[in-house]
């Protein structure tokens, strides 16, 4: 189901290309205007353009880790309003979790492998925020 | 007559003075007698009585010098009668014979006093001898026992005097080394020249008790040796020394610490490996997931029509491949569970909740397989206030009880649970099933990993043999305990038990298996 209302931008950031391909193709038929990035470093680069109202970010991809994209996301006052939602294979038992959410932009997790209908449910109620 | 220096010792009470002071005494009251003596006839023409003091001397060398005091008497004796005979012009006169009379009467009085003084400092001592003798044989006695002790001990001993002579050697000892009682302990013992450079013989002869170990290259054995000085009657000291030989419990305590070293090796190893192990399985499912994401997305995205209507075969077959996704993806799960479990490692994140919900959202996890086998689920869920607990572990360990007993029900069924407060702080569950029930044997088995009762009705009813296993974990992550009692033919009951409060509120908890 598609919203009728203004078109809400979301950017998937997720290093493997199909799951990449996948939640955008969702988005795009539910329609969410999607930016993709394949890494941190290509994330924060469109970041410098884009002000996507929700952030899909998976949690284990090379390079930057999840705690240097979310403090430059913090430096930047032009995205406090953009809502973060974390996507992961992991269940996450490190201390780190509770690091990451104390980021104020986190607002939810997706567990993979998702349905579509918890992926936008889940955007649905980080939007409605 | 008898020996100066033996009746010496003998003397007793006020006379015990040095024999110096006793002898310059007598020296002074004899010249006294003579000077007296000369005065009295010469100058005081013998009309003072003064012989009388002659038994001074005579006395005093009686008691000092028993039947010496003979010469003393006889000496002023002597004189005595020549003075008088002197005095009477060298004639035989009355005063002469008195003299003589007086002389005669210190010869006695000196051979009396001299005779009582010596008979009694011979029986004092002949007491004194008497009882150094019993002494003596007590010491002896004493030392005979000892001597028998340590021929009859299993260790070494041996007595070494101050010069290092050896004294005594037990059997054990005379054994190894023969007899050499008299020889030198480093010669003896050790065939050195001198003595050895650990030998701890000084510090044993100031008084001080020694233990140590001594390893004898020669021999290739170790001893443990006690050393203690040991008083002789004569007042001198020997050491005492007993050894044991300790070569076999060094080697067991070697062989102990040789294990203990390899055992914490292998414990580290161990450590090293289940870290290893642990941080694979992390890696693992999390590339094991990975490529079910895309999978499920498509399949999913198919299913709703994101690509165009499906036939109802088409449909059909993505959902048998969604449903295998999804098996798949439990399967990832557990066993990832399951091995954090067993590493104790799996963290629970306790907060409020209430456990009634929990339990209606495990039921609604299995509805799905229940309405296909027409399984009836009934629940008595009591009134309960709310927990501390993690809820989705708790709903998982529901969820895996019933989805066990409903796999184990038999068709049109029905499984009952129920909830209720057991005492004053813990929270009982029980889920019944109909089915087949599990033998006493089987129960044994019944919550370790991959124990389904047999392969058969494993593959019939799709488990992985995790479910218990992991439901054990989390509910004594919980600090509760789980068991079943069942009937084969008529079915089971499986309970667990749970404290409403743990100890740490809101925050992850580690959960230590065994400790």
């Amino acid at each position: 189901m598609s919203k009728m209302c203004e078109r809400k931008t979301i950017m998937i950031v997720d290093d493997e290309p199909d799951v990449l391909l996948s939640v955008a193709q969702i988005l795009d038929a539910n329609n969410y205007r999607t930016i993709k990035a394949r890494d941190g470093q290509e994330c924060l680069h469109k970041l410098k353009t884009e002000s996507p109202d929700i952030l899909l970010l998976d949690i284990m991809m090379p390079g930057l880790t999840t705690k240097e994209i979310l403090r430059e996301i913090e430096k930047d006052s032009r995205l406090s309003g953009m809502k973060i939602l974390f996507l992961t294979a992991v269940h996450l038992q490190e201390a780190e979790e509770e690091d990451l959410f104390a980021f104020k932009q986190v607002v939810g997790l997706i567990g993979k492998p998702f349905s579509v209908r918890e992926l936008l449910d889940s955007i649905e109620k980080a939007i409605q925020r | 007559m008898g020996n100066g220096h033996l009746f010496a010792g003998a003397d007793a009470g006020i006379w015990r003075w040095r024999e110096s002071t006793k002898s310059r005494l007598l020296m002074i009251a004899i010249l006294a007698c003579v000077i007296l003596d000369a005065y009295a006839t010469f100058v005081m023409d013998k009309k003072i009585a003064y012989a009388h003091f002659f038994f001074i001397p005579v006395i005093l060398a009686g008691v000092w010098y028993y039947m010496r005091a003979i010469y003393v008497a006889s000496f002023l004796g002597a004189l005595h009668i020549f003075t008088s005979f002197i005095y009477s012009d060298f004639s035989l006169s009355i005063l002469t014979l008195e003299a003589i009379q007086r002389a005669l009467v210190l010869l006695a009085v000196a051979y009396l006093v001299g005779f009582v003084s010596g008979e009694h400092a011979k029986a004092l001592l002949r007491e004194e001898k008497r009882r150094a003798e019993e002494i003596r044989k007590r010491i002896k006695a004493e030392r005979d026992n000892l001597k028998l002790i340590f021929e009859s001990m299993p260790d070494g001993v041996y007595l070494i005097s101050a010069d290092y002579r050896v004294e005594f050697m037990n059997e054990v000892l005379r054994r190894i080394f023969g007899d050499h009682v008299g020889d030198i302990c480093y010669k003896v013992f050790h065939n050195r020249e001198e003595p050895c450079p650990r030998c701890k013989h000084p510090e044993v002869m100031k008084g001080k008790t020694v233990r140590w170990e001594w390893h004898s290259r020669r021999q290739n054995r170790t001893y443990d040796l006690i050393e203690t000085p040991l008083r002789n009657a004569d007042g001198s000291i020997s050491k005492l020394t007993i050894f044991r030989d300790i070569t076999e419990r060094k080697k067991a305590e070697d062989e102990i610490r040789k294990l203990n070293r390899e055992l914490e090796l292998k414990v580290v190893n161990l450590e090293e490996v289940t870290k290893m192990k642990n941080v694979f399985l992390s890696i693992t499912s999390h590339e094991l997931k990975t490529p079910l994401t895309p999978m499920k997305a498509q399949l999913q995205m198919l299913q709703e029509g994101y690509m165009g209507k499906l036939s109802e075969k088409q449909e059909n077959s993505i959902e048998i491949v969604l449903r295998n996704l999804a098996r798949l993806d439990k399967l990832i799960a557990d066993i990832l569970d399951i091995s954090r479990i067993e590493a104790g490692r799996i963290r629970m994140f306790f907060k409020s909740m209430n456990f009634n919900e929990a339990v209606k959202e495990a039921i609604k996890t299995q509805e799905a397989l229940a309405k296909a086998k027409g399984i009836k689920i009934s629940a008595t869920l009591a009134d309960l206030p709310d927990i501390v607990g993690d809820t989705e572990r708790l709903q998982q360990a529901i969820g895996n009880l019933l989805n066990n007993a409903i796999k184990f029900s038999k068709k049109s069924g029905t499984v009952v649970i129920k909830t209720e407060r057991s005492g004053e702080d813990n929270i009982l569950f029980s889920i019944t099933d109909y089915g087949i029930g599990i033998s006493k044997a089987d129960q044994k088995k019944l919550f370790l990993p991959f124990s389904q009762i047999d392969t058969s009705m494993a593959r019939e009813h799709q488990g992985t043999g995790l479910g218990l296993a992991i439901a054990k974990g989390i509910i004594e992550a919980h600090n509760g305990k789980i068991w079943v009692e069942s009937e084969p033919g008529k079915g089971s009951t499986f309970y667990f038990v749970i404290p409403m409060r743990q100890k740490m509120r809101e925050k992850e908890v580690s959960y230590i298996k065994s400790k």
